[in-house]
């Protein structure tokens, strides 16, 4: 948990400097603070697809410019609800930050990386645990303007659910969000 | 604002990464605390060893004259199984598994009172399960025979009948699909969605409360195969002949097969009980060899597992429907047989009408009384069979509680259990194995 600590802390110094960094960037109202939703299925991969099965999830996210031109900060918040063949039920809220690196590619799609760390609550039936494990986060993103405010795009998200700490513990979560999206650019 | 928001928002969320449980979820998904154990023997622990296969049941009236060879493999098919309390009921074992059981060896796990696994997860913790639900999809013993009927009583045999069972072709016939009880299902009109096996209904007496927090905890589910198998007589028409299938299935003590019924259910004795392995004790006593004993909690009544009453078994002594007649072949003198014996059954059905089925319903009465006599019966949770030194011994009891030990004469030949009128349970004694008795042994 140390080396996450380290991670966390150089993030927030160069979180907290970024708004003293900041200046108006280009008139692309990609580069605008965005809020968006998403929809699609939720899957379960590796080991974790052996007790869970794929479901439908959803979320929200609002992002906005960082003090690095292309990358942005970016808050998503899911919820996530999964059953299986069995009895194993997992409701999971997962709550994450992560930087978003726009490929620099002149082109109508936009390309982002994403990458971050965060928490998510669980609910496991049937022992019925409620508790928040540390939680990591990988994606892409395509989406194309729709106009000036509005945005569609395709989002392939890793969470890995980081649990390998606790004692007796031998597996981990594994999941792949997918899903369509539709953000909007605020702001002037 | 809107950037100043979403900076913080990033910065809290980020620190959710500090968010540390302590059970760990996906391990525990993966893993599982309680193991389900199948047996096939009506003993516990320490069963009887396999005896001679008995004659041929007494509803066998067509092809007479067959004497199969023994059985020498029971398979079976689990689709899943369900545990259920007062609520929906809970899929905790949702894997299709199948079993090939070698017969007549005594050191088969599934006939030497060991038990064999069958996959499951943990159910709900501090749930009171009453009963199990099987779904059988299939059971099969194997040496089968058939016979196509000629006419003029003559039987040709004709191909060995076989079956698919996990996913291959092998010889043998499945007497799964013939779980309907007689009449009393058959004749419902929602027969169709009757099966006596998908369900099989197992019983759990004082029910099963799985606690997580126990390292591990046996769910031991058995039904009676060893020593309880028969041979029974399948007859069907086909493009114009008669057909029988001389097969081996499951003895019919308890609800009585006749002649010209296909259908043998009712017949599959089962009864789950629950322990955990560290957190039991040992009963032990003296007994005639070959005495069954049982020891049921001292809440429970051994009337639950015996039948009291003389001829207790005996179907209803009217309201037996009439059948129609079985046998025919594509000889002229045979159809002509066939024929006026099926107006003859149609002039019975047509008294049996009058009879059994007019305003006051006789015949559901009757066969509503005879289910709930007969299907009252299960087999005791504890079960054991004193040995050569005159001793016996019942292992894994739950610590804890009182337990009546009674005893019961052994009846004679394969295909009957005890506890009928005949072999009535006597009292041995009670024994009171606290809480702290784990590990130590115990006598009435």
């Amino acid at each position: 948990m140390i080396k996450f600590r380290i991670i966390v802390a150089v993030v927030l110094i160069f979180a907290t400097a970024g708004t003293a960094f900041a200046r108006r960037r280009g008139r692309d109202p990609f580069e605008k603070p965005q809020v968006g939703v998403w929809f699609g299925p939720v899957t379960p991969v590796f080991s974790t697809s052996e007790v869970l099965n794929t479901y439908l999830g959803g979320g929200l996210f609002v992002r906005t410019n960082s003090f690095i031109q292309g990358i942005k900060f970016g808050l998503d918040a899911s919820y996530q609800e999964f059953r299986s063949d069995g009895i194993n039920e997992l409701t999971m809220i997962p709550v994450y930050g992560s930087l978003i690196y726009r490929l620099p590619v002149n082109m109508p799609l936009a390309f982002q990386l994403k990458g971050g760390a965060g928490g998510a609550r669980h609910q496991m039936r049937p022992d019925y645990v409620t508790q928040w494990d540390p939680l990591f986060h990988l994606g892409v993103e395509t989406s194309f303007p729709a106009g000036r405010i509005f945005n569609i795009g395709l989002r392939i998200d890793y969470l890995f659910l980081y649990e390998g700490y606790m004692e007796g513990a031998t597996e981990n979560g594994h999941f792949i969000n997918a899903g369509i999206t539709v953000f909007f650019n605020l702001g002037e | 604002m809107i950037r100043r928001i979403a900076t913080t928002s990033f910065l809290v969320a980020t620190l959710a990464l500090f968010a540390c449980g302590d059970y760990p979820i996906f391990t525990e998904m993966a893993t599982n605390r309680l193991r389900v154990v199948l047996k096939g023997t009506f003993e516990s622990n320490s069963p009887e060893a396999w005896g001679a296969f008995p004659d041929s049941d007494d509803s066998i009236d067509d092809k007479l004259g067959v004497t199969l060879a023994d059985p020498t493999t029971f398979m079976l098919d689990i689709a899943e199984m369900r545990l259920q309390g007062g609520g929906d009921s809970d899929k905790f074992a949702f894997y299709r598994q199948t079993y090939t059981f070698p017969i007549g060896t005594n050191d088969e796990p599934f006939f030497d009172g060991t038990g064999v696994d069958y996959d499951c997860d943990d159910p709900y913790s501090d749930y009171m399960y009453t009963s199990l639900l099987i779904y059988i999809r299939k059971m099969i013993l194997n040496n089968a025979q058939a016979f196509r009927y000629d006419g003029a009583g003559t039987w040709t045999q004709v191909d060995e009948p076989d079956v698919i069972f996990n996913e291959e072709t092998i010889p043998g016939f499945d007497f799964n699909q013939l779980q309907y009880i007689t009449y009393w299902d058959s004749l419902r009109t929602n027969y169709d969605d009757i099966l006596r096996i998908f369900p099989l209904a197992v019983e759990i007496p004082g029910g099963f409360v799985f606690d997580r927090n126990d390292e591990e905890t046996v769910l031991e589910v058995r039904f009676v195969v060893k020593n309880f198998i028969k041979q029974f007589e399948y007859d069907y028409i086909s493009e114009g002949s008669s057909y029988s299938v001389q097969y081996w299935g499951l003895s019919d003590w308890l609800r009585d097969v006749k002649a010209d019924e296909s259908v043998v259910g009712g017949n599959i004795i089962a009864v789950a009980r629950a322990f955990v392995p560290g957190k039991t004790a040992t009963i032990t006593g003296s007994a005639a060899a070959g005495t069954y004993i049982v020891a049921i909690e001292s809440t429970d009544t051994i009337d639950n597992y015996q039948i009291k009453v003389a001829n207790n078994r005996n179907r209803p002594a009217s309201c037996d429907t009439v059948k129609p007649p079985n046998i025919v072949s594509n000889t002229i003198e045979a159809m002509l047989d066939y024929y006026i014996q099926y107006e003859k059954y149609r002039s019975d059905l047509n008294a049996f009408i009058g009879t059994c089925l007019a305003s006051d319903y006789l015949y559901g009465t009757q066969w509503d009384e005879y289910d709930s006599r007969v299907g009252s019966y299960s087999i005791p949770p504890l079960v054991t069979v004193a040995g050569a030194l005159n001793t016996y011994s019942l292992t894994n009891v739950p610590v804890g509680k009182t337990y009546l030990v009674y005893s019961a004469n052994n009846p004679a030949g394969t295909g009957n259990l005890p506890g009928d009128f005949t072999t009535q349970y006597s009292f041995v004694g009670s024994v009171t194995i606290p809480a702290n008795g784990a590990g130590n042994i115990y006598g009435p």
